[in-house]
């Protein structure tokens, strides 16, 4: 098959829209769920939640996907050179895939 | 009114490699009449100050796109827009942004014409052609209505900072070209077509940044066209 922008051009679309909900929640309960809900047995509740942690992996993988591929994006945009789109692309994915393990880990093994 | 009142300033970017690897701004002061465009002033300045000023024009009606150029900061026909349509005094003029330019007010071009020659500005038909004339009804046409009225000025692509960036992105006068063909119920090679346009350097470049809307002076939509092929693109490859 011919490679086609258009597959990730739909995907950036889909998962902004996602993360556009997502952001919404995430930003009430960080910031308007009273000050009382931010301490840290809320926090250790809350992360111990398996509705929160699938909550968590899925924001975790669309920012993710999502911020990289616009990081890519960008590269294409400014990066002529093939060489320099090539180190670019393996910096992306391998910062993409380091943060997404640190995120992994922290979601996965948090109990309280 | 007092004719003496309706004295402009002209500021007009010049650059001649011949002379000078420099460029620079010359300001010409000239009275201007009720109705005169920014081209009539420019040929004034040309005839009676200046001339050596080069800047390019033919039809003097809108219609061949030669005399596209910098006005006040947006791109638009010299010969379209009045001067007394402009505010202030002072009408400072650069060539078109994003080309390399020759001298004065004239920019190379070349780039901007090889971008159109990659998406065959041209029917494509593997059919044979009808005796007569080859119909299309009024819903097929007006697909392709505005599409159909670019003159090639180059102000689109001119505004376009994709393009700034990449003078490979074929950059949206193309890409309306492009769509012009795509949607034209007589063409033949749409498949064809969008493959030249899903390309790193085709539509996926657009980042929907509205400049060319705003600089078209034909009031055509560029950035709707681009639109519209993404959406068929991933059609096509669903
Ligand atoms: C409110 C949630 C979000 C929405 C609705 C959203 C939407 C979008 C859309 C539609 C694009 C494509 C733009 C284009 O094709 O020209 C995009 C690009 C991008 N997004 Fe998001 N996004 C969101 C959150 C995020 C987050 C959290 C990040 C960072 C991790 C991010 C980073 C990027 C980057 C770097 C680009 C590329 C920029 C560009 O193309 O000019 N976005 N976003
Ligand atoms: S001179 Fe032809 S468009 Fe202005």
């Amino acid at each position: 098959m011919k490679t086609t922008g258009s597959w990730w051009w739909l995907l950036q679309r889909l998962s902004g829209a996602v993360l556009l909900v997502l952001i919404m929640a995430h930003f009430v309960v960080m910031h308007y769920m009273g000050f009382e809900k931010r301490l840290y047995a809320d926090v250790l509740a809350r992360l111990s939640n398996p509705l929160w942690k699938t909550f968590d992996l899925i924001f975790l993988s669309l920012g993710l996907s999502h911020g990289g591929y616009g990081l890519w994006g960008i590269v294409g945009d400014y990066c002529r050179s093939d060489s320099a789109r090539i180190i670019a692309l393996i910096a992306i994915v391998t910062a993409g895939l380091f943060l997404f393990s640190l995120g992994l880990v922290t979601v996965l093994t948090f109990h309280s | 009114m007092n004719q003496s009142t309706n004295k402009y300033t002209f500021k007009i970017f010049r650059y001649d490699p011949e002379r000078s690897p420099r460029a620079r701004y010359d300001t010409f002061s000239l009275e201007v009449a009720k109705g005169m465009t920014v081209l009539d002033c420019l040929q004034a300045i040309k005839a009676s100050q200046d001339g050596t000023l080069s800047f390019r024009r033919s039809c003097r009606s809108a219609i061949c796109g030669s005399c596209a150029m910098n006005i006040n900061g947006k791109n638009d026909l010299a010969c379209h827009l009045q001067v007394s349509l402009l505010g202030g005094r002072t009408v400072t003029v650069d060539p078109l942004p994003g080309f390399p330019v020759i001298r004065d007010l004239v920019v190379d071009l070349e780039e901007f014409y090889r971008s159109l020659e990659r998406v065959l500005p041209w029917l494509v038909r593997s059919s044979p052609f009808p005796d007569k004339e080859l119909p299309q009804s009024p819903a097929e046409r007006d697909r392709i209505d505005s599409a159909v009225n670019c003159i090639l000025c180059g102000s689109c692509t001119s505004s376009c900072p994709s393009f700034w960036f990449n003078t490979r992105y074929l950059a949206p006068a193309a890409l309306l070209k492009a769509y012009r063909f795509i949607f034209d119920s007589r063409d033949e090679a749409k498949g064809e077509r969008l493959e030249l346009v899903d390309d790193r350097n085709g539509l996926w470049r657009c980042r929907t940044i509205y400049n060319c809307e705003e600089a078209c002076p034909k009031l055509l939509k560029p950035n709707e066209a681009i639109a519209a092929l993404k959406i068929e693109a991933l059609k096509q490859s669903v």
